[in-house]
């Protein structure tokens, strides 16, 4: 509770007659660049304090939201992250409350009631510096007293966030709150270098954010996009209960030039391009360490795989799902029991993986190399699983298939280094797993490759997109090396806090992030963004689609008859 | 009612006019090997006796420019064919000239209206009529990278994007023939069936002994998924001289996805390639096929140890042991001597190798510390343990020690495969 | 326009108050209401009234009860008024001329035997125009301030004709009266209410046998 000076002197002007009647009488309330009111309190930690203007509705704020402080040499960027109602006479809260619309209620609105919002300053623009770029500065300093604070204007919006006409890998992510249809810019470049994250309780619209990433990515050109599509919502349709029949457009339909599906269940309902089989050679004893608490084995059975595979070699798996135990465990010093739990469960993974993990003899086709020529072409490639959506097939398959695919991203990129005129660069890679904490957690995140590669950074020219539900579980140093995250609503305060773990003003963030919609609004901070933003996701139906280069069947269908009379007679 | 199914020769790259490996004949006015490719192309030909239609989907010629007494050869052939059973041509990428308002090889039947023969130039669906009823042809013939780098949109793109842009463009092109059968089908019934028959290559496709080098050049690759529309009832494929499918070893896939490979073999790369026709019995829906082989010409290399007392006659022995297969075979001899002995004379080797059709050439190779790992046998494929095999196989001094030498590294390279 | 009647003049002052006599008897300005003192100087002083009192002349006699009904006082002892006088105390709030008022104390105390008038509507609104003047009100030693507070802020109220500046002032006072909410809470609820529930003021009568 502030404690309040009756006899100070009163200012010339309280702070709602700064702007002058006219310009407030041209703003509506509410609308962008109106005046807030003016900062009361503050510090560089923690934040500022703006005493909202009796005339403000409070309703019309919002968590998250953009304010703009005007200092004398800089507008502070800033999100409000917290309101509060407060009271400079205790006792006029305590007493019958007066009724409403009364003179006594309107006496005591804004001045002995009154509400603050507080502020986190996330950017400091130079109004002097005429070079956008430039003139965006981190926060060292903060605005003076009764500074005047003001909603943010769609100018303000586009000099932070840039427009998509700003750079070819600028791209239009959604709208911040209370400020529709105008456009937050993500830099898809800045993103697709690092590994991102995108986390949010179930139902929160991670799905529709990732495709709407995914778009982005494949329209701008920003990289090469492998997708572990657990649930089959990316490739060639993806459920939408907001639709008719309750399907949504997948990429292959989008982008059906660019986009491939493999799947590993292969049915007439969805156009795929290549069936994946997986012979049991590839199985390595890494899956099954990060399969072992899908499989239920202790983290010594689990390692028993390595002694499996030092004595069969290669093909380990196969000759284990054969072996005497009691012989082997007895030959290799091992102890029986975890020997036998490891041969069981082995046993049951071959069972359950039986649609695409064969016998070497019966793989006709090795899908990995398709895949990664795909890639290396620029061809997105989505792995389909169909039926196989459990975790222990999601696991298997991701793992084998990264394993190899960064194995080769390593080794081109190497000859790059060594002799980057004769070996191009490897594209750009993007790989999207769902459920990552599964891949991630510690234990596990230290000795599998997706660990390896959410930590090695972008020197490969790899990076992951992880969706999950609960970033809590996943490793810290993983977690930390994200550049870009997008969170939706969290319910999880250890969520919460693990998403917002080492990232400056988290205090404020997590008010902000406890408030957002549960639906299509997701904090986004990091690497892409020059400051925290809450946004309204874009809509992912027929107008972004047109926005991103899809083009329906008829109007395909006209661009191919109108090329074939260009490029063929 | 049952349709009957149409009867389907399919015919790989033909790549008339090839000469390299042959011997001139004057009587004839082309090489042995011209000869070669025509006998291949006649056999293949026999085949069109019992078939509705025949199709070439490119790679006619060996290039755009072809001499006219091989074209004479080709346009006679054609012209008999077409006489009994309609014939579909498209051009591919050696009878594209990269001017493309110039005429590709192929042109001149259409200019000539050659009854019942095809060529087909542009990717627009086009019904034939056969003895069974019409069938629809998808064509999509070979596009030069020119053609799409004189668009507009196309200009200061960097290569990679050109490609994108051309794979993009080839896409929509066989997506946009699928919707015409569709529509075709509409208008004139569910049962017609449709061919797609395109001169490029599938993702995926093994490109075999020959043309491997290509893969250093910037290839479209077309997704299988867009020629596997279920529009199509068989998807004819030229361009690759490696007989297969696609997928590998799919033999029952609808539709099927298929080259037949080139009719002969060009180059030492396919000696161990089978050269085949496909004979398909397209319907609606499902499409049957089988290969038939062509008899190729022969290639063979013949790698010799040459024994370092008396060489030649070592030489002369494995020579004299591969007799029947020399017979009438393209040969090359490899022959390897331990440095400082002297070459046997060439011209008695090649006296051995009498009865064949063509000796490519007769080389030593020394046996020298550096030159071991170019050595033929040793690749990347070989495990450890075979690459020392092969290796030691190589190294006469070593022979004593070898059983002892292999039991030895087979612990350490499994100790070393475990370690990774 | 009639001249403005004189309603007194000033018969004692310093910076913070004047004590004003009436020139007639019983014929003082409202409690609360705003008064203007026309100094030589060409400065009026203004003031609100916060106290009236009446009583004898003469300091040392002292005014009995005389037990007559109503209408005999006034045949048996009709000199009676010119023994007595009415006073009253007005609390300076401002100062000012013709062109405009401040609500702040005057440099010099109002000179003695000025005349005093009731304050006019414009020059009530110029004084009145920022919450200023209400300070010096609250400051009154014994004075009853919430009803002193209604009758000001009444008066003043009624010489802008609209409520809107009622919310500034309040605003003001709330701030002022931060300790003693339930004064600020008691000013407002009965300027809340409808005037004509309230009794009305007894508006100042002429005695008899006075003079005017």
């Amino acid at each position: 509770m502030s404690s309040f000076d009756p006899f100070e002197e009163i200012p010339a002007a309280s702070p709602g007659d700064l702007l002058s009647p006219q310009t407030q009488a041209d703003l509506p309330v509410g609308s962008a660049g109106e005046s807030l009111g003016v900062i009361v309190r503050g510090s560089l930690s923690k934040g500022l304090d703006l005493k909202l203007d009796p005339g403000v509705s409070l309703e019309t704020l919002r968590a998250g939201m953009f304010a703009v402080a005007g200092g004398e040499m800089f507008d502070f960027f800033s999100l409000v992250t917290d309101l509060e109602l407060t009271a400079t006479n205790p006792e006029a809260v305590d007493a019958p409350p007066p009724a409403p619309g009364s003179l006594l209620r309107q006496v005591l609105a804004g001045d002995s009631l009154y509400t603050r919002a507080m502020l986190r300053p996330h950017l400091m623009v130079n109004r002097a510096e005429p070079d956008a770029k430039k003139a965006l500065l981190p926060v060292k300093t903060i605005p003076g007293h009764f500074t005047v604070v003001r909603r943010a204007t769609p100018e303000d919006v586009n000099r932070v966030f840039g427009s998509e006409e700003q750079s070819p890998y600028h791209f239009h992510i959604g709208e911040p709150l209370e400020m529709d249809e105008i456009p937050v810019c993500l830099n898809l470049e800045a993103f697709a270098e690092r590994s991102n994250g995108i986390f949010g309780k179930s139902g929160t619209g991670k799905t529709f954010l990732t495709r709407l990433m995914l778009c982005g990515l494949v329209h701008k050109n920003a990289g090469v996009n492998l997708i572990f599509d657990m649930h089959g919502e990316y490739g060639w349709r993806g459920t939408d209960e907001g639709r008719p029949g309750g399907s949504t457009k997948g990429l292959r339909e989008l982008y059906p030039d660019r986009v491939q599906v493999f799947t590993l269940d292969p049915r007439p309902t969805v156009k795929y391009d290549r069936e994946i089989r997986i012979p049991y050679s590839f199985l390595e004893p890494e899956d099954i360490l990060s399969l072992q608490k899908v499989i239920g084995l202790t983290s010594t059975s689990a390692e028993n795989s390595y002694l499996l595979q030092r004595r069969f070699g290669r093909h380990w798996f196969a000759r284990t799902l054969d072996m005497d135990t009691k012989e082997v465990a007895e030959e290799e010093d091992a102890h029986q029991g975890a020997m036998q739990a490891l041969r069981r469960k082995l046993g049951r993974l071959q069972k359950e993986c039986s649609g695409f993990l064969w016998p070497d003899e019966r793989v006709v086709e090795d899908a990995i190399p398709l895949v990664l020529r795909n890639l290396e072409q620029g061809i997105h490639t989505v792995i389909d699983f169909g039926r196989y959506s459990q975790l222990i097939h999601y696991i298997l398959v991701a793992n084998i298939l990264t394993r190899r695919i960064d194995e080769q991203w390593r080794e081109k990129s190497e000859q790059h280094f060594s002799d980057p005129d004769r070996h191009p660069r490897p594209p750009r890679l993007v790989i999207t797993i769902e459920e990552a904490h599964k891949f991630l957690e510690p234990g596990i995140a230290e000795q599998t490759i997706f660990g390896r590669i959410a930590r090695e950074l972008r020197k490969y020219n790899v990076t992951l997109l992880v969706v999950d539900q609960r970033p809590s579980q996943i490793q810290k140093e993983v977690l930390s090396q994200l550049g870009t995250k997008f969170c939706c609503l969290l319910d999880d305060e250890s969520d919460v806090e693990a998403v917002l773990a080492g990232t400056s003003g988290s205090g404020g963030l997590r008010s902000v992030l406890a408030s957002l919609d549960t639906r299509q609004q997701a904090l986004v901070f990091g690497h892409a963004l020059p400051m925290p933003v809450v946004v309204k996701t874009r809509s992912y139906d027929e107008q972004f689609w047109k926005t991103v280069g899809y083009l329906p069947p008829e109007e395909r269908s006209a661009r191919a008859r109108e090329d074939r009379k260009r490029l063929w007679d | 009612m049952m349709s009957n199914p149409i009867r389907v020769l399919h015919v790989g790259d033909v790549h008339l006019g090839v000469e390299l490996y042959g011997r001139p004949d004057a009587e004839k006015g082309y090489g042995t090997r011209v000869s070669d490719f025509l006998q291949a192309l006649d056999r293949a030909l026999e085949l069109a006796e019992d078939v509705d239609l025949v199709l070439f989907p490119g790679d006619i010629y060996k290039n755009c420019d072809p001499n006219p007494t091989v074209q004479r050869e080709f346009a006679s052939r054609i012209r008999r064919i077409g006489r009994q059973v309609p014939v579909v041509v498209i051009p591919g990428n050696h009878d594209v000239p990269n001017a493309f308002a110039r005429a590709s090889s192929v042109d001149i039947f259409h200019v000539l209206e050659l009854d019942n023969v095809h060529v087909l130039r542009r990717p627009e669906v086009t019904p034939v009529r056969t003895r069974w009823g019409e069938v629809l042809i998808a064509p999509l013939p070979f596009m030069p990278r020119s053609r799409l780098l004189s668009l507009e949109e196309a200009r200061g793109k960097s290569l990679p994007e050109v490609l994108e842009m051309m794979r993009s463009r080839l896409v929509e092109a066989v997506n946009l023939m699928a919707e015409e059968i569709g529509e075709y089908r509409q208008a004139h019934g569910e049962r017609v069936p449709a061919i797609l028959m395109a001169h490029y290559t599938i993702s995926g496709a093994t490109f075999g002994g020959y043309g491997k080098g290509a893969l250093l050049a910037p290839e479209i690759e077309l997704p299988l998924g867009t020629v596997r529309n279920p529009a199509f009832d068989y998807v004819a494929l030229a361009h690759i001289h490696k007989h297969q499918t696609i997928p590998p070893n799919d033999f029952t896939g609808q539709p099927p996805v298929i080259y037949p490979g080139s009719i002969e073999r060009v180059d030492f790369g396919e000696e161990d390639e089978d050269k085949v026709v496909v004979l398909a019995e397209v319907t609606r829906g499902h499409t049957s096929w089988k290969a038939v082989p062509l008899h190729p010409r022969k290639f063979l290399t013949l790698r010799i140890e040459a024994d370092e007392v008396d060489p030649l006659e070592s030489i002369k022995s494995k020579i004299e042991a591969k007799k029947s297969q020399i017979q009438g075979a393209v040969v090359r001899v490899f022959y390897t001597l331990p440095p400082g002995a002297p070459n046997p004379p060439e011209r008695e080797i090649r006296q051995a190798l009498e009865g064949a059709h063509y000796i490519a050439a007769i080389r030593r190779e020394n046996v020298r510390p550096e030159a071991r790992s170019r050595h033929g046998g040793l690749t990347t494929q070989l495990g450890p343990l075979e690459a020392l095999e092969e290796y030691l196989r190589t190294q006469p001094q070593l022979q004593d020690l070898r059983e002892e030498l292999i039991e030895r590294a087979k612990p350490l390279i499994e100790e070393i495969a475990s370690r990774e | 326009m009639s001249e403005p009647a004189v309603l007194g003049e000033i018969v004692g002052s310093d910076s913070q108050g004047l004590e004003i006599e009436c020139h007639r008897l019983y014929c003082a300005p409202a409690f609360g209401s705003f008064i203007r003192a026309d100094c030589p100087s060409g400065i009026s002083q203004f003031g609100v009234v916060t106290c009236v009192r009446t009583g004898p002349v003469d300091g040392n006699r002292i005014v009995q009860a005389h037990r007559m009904a109503p209408g005999e006082l006034e045949q048996r002892k009709p000199h009676l008024p010119s023994l007595l006088r009415t006073t009253f105390t007005a609390r300076v709030v401002g100062y000012g001329n013709d062109h405009g008022q401040v609500a702040a104390t005057p440099a010099h105390p109002a000179r003695l035997h000025c005349f005093v008038y009731a304050a006019a509507t414009a020059e009530i609104r110029g004084l009145t125009a920022t919450p200023g003047f209400l300070r010096p009100l609250t400051q009154i030693p014994d004075a009853p301030l919430e009803d002193l507070l209604v009758a000001a802020l009444q008066a003043a109220r009624e010489a802008w004709g609209t409520d809107e500046k009622l919310i500034q002032w309040g605003k003001y006072l709330a701030r002022l009266l931060h300790r003693d909410y339930v004064t600020l809470e008691g000013v407002f609820q009965r300027l809340g209410q409808p005037v004509s529930s309230q009794p009305g003021w007894e508006a100042p009568a002429a005695f008899f046998g006075q003079t005017s």
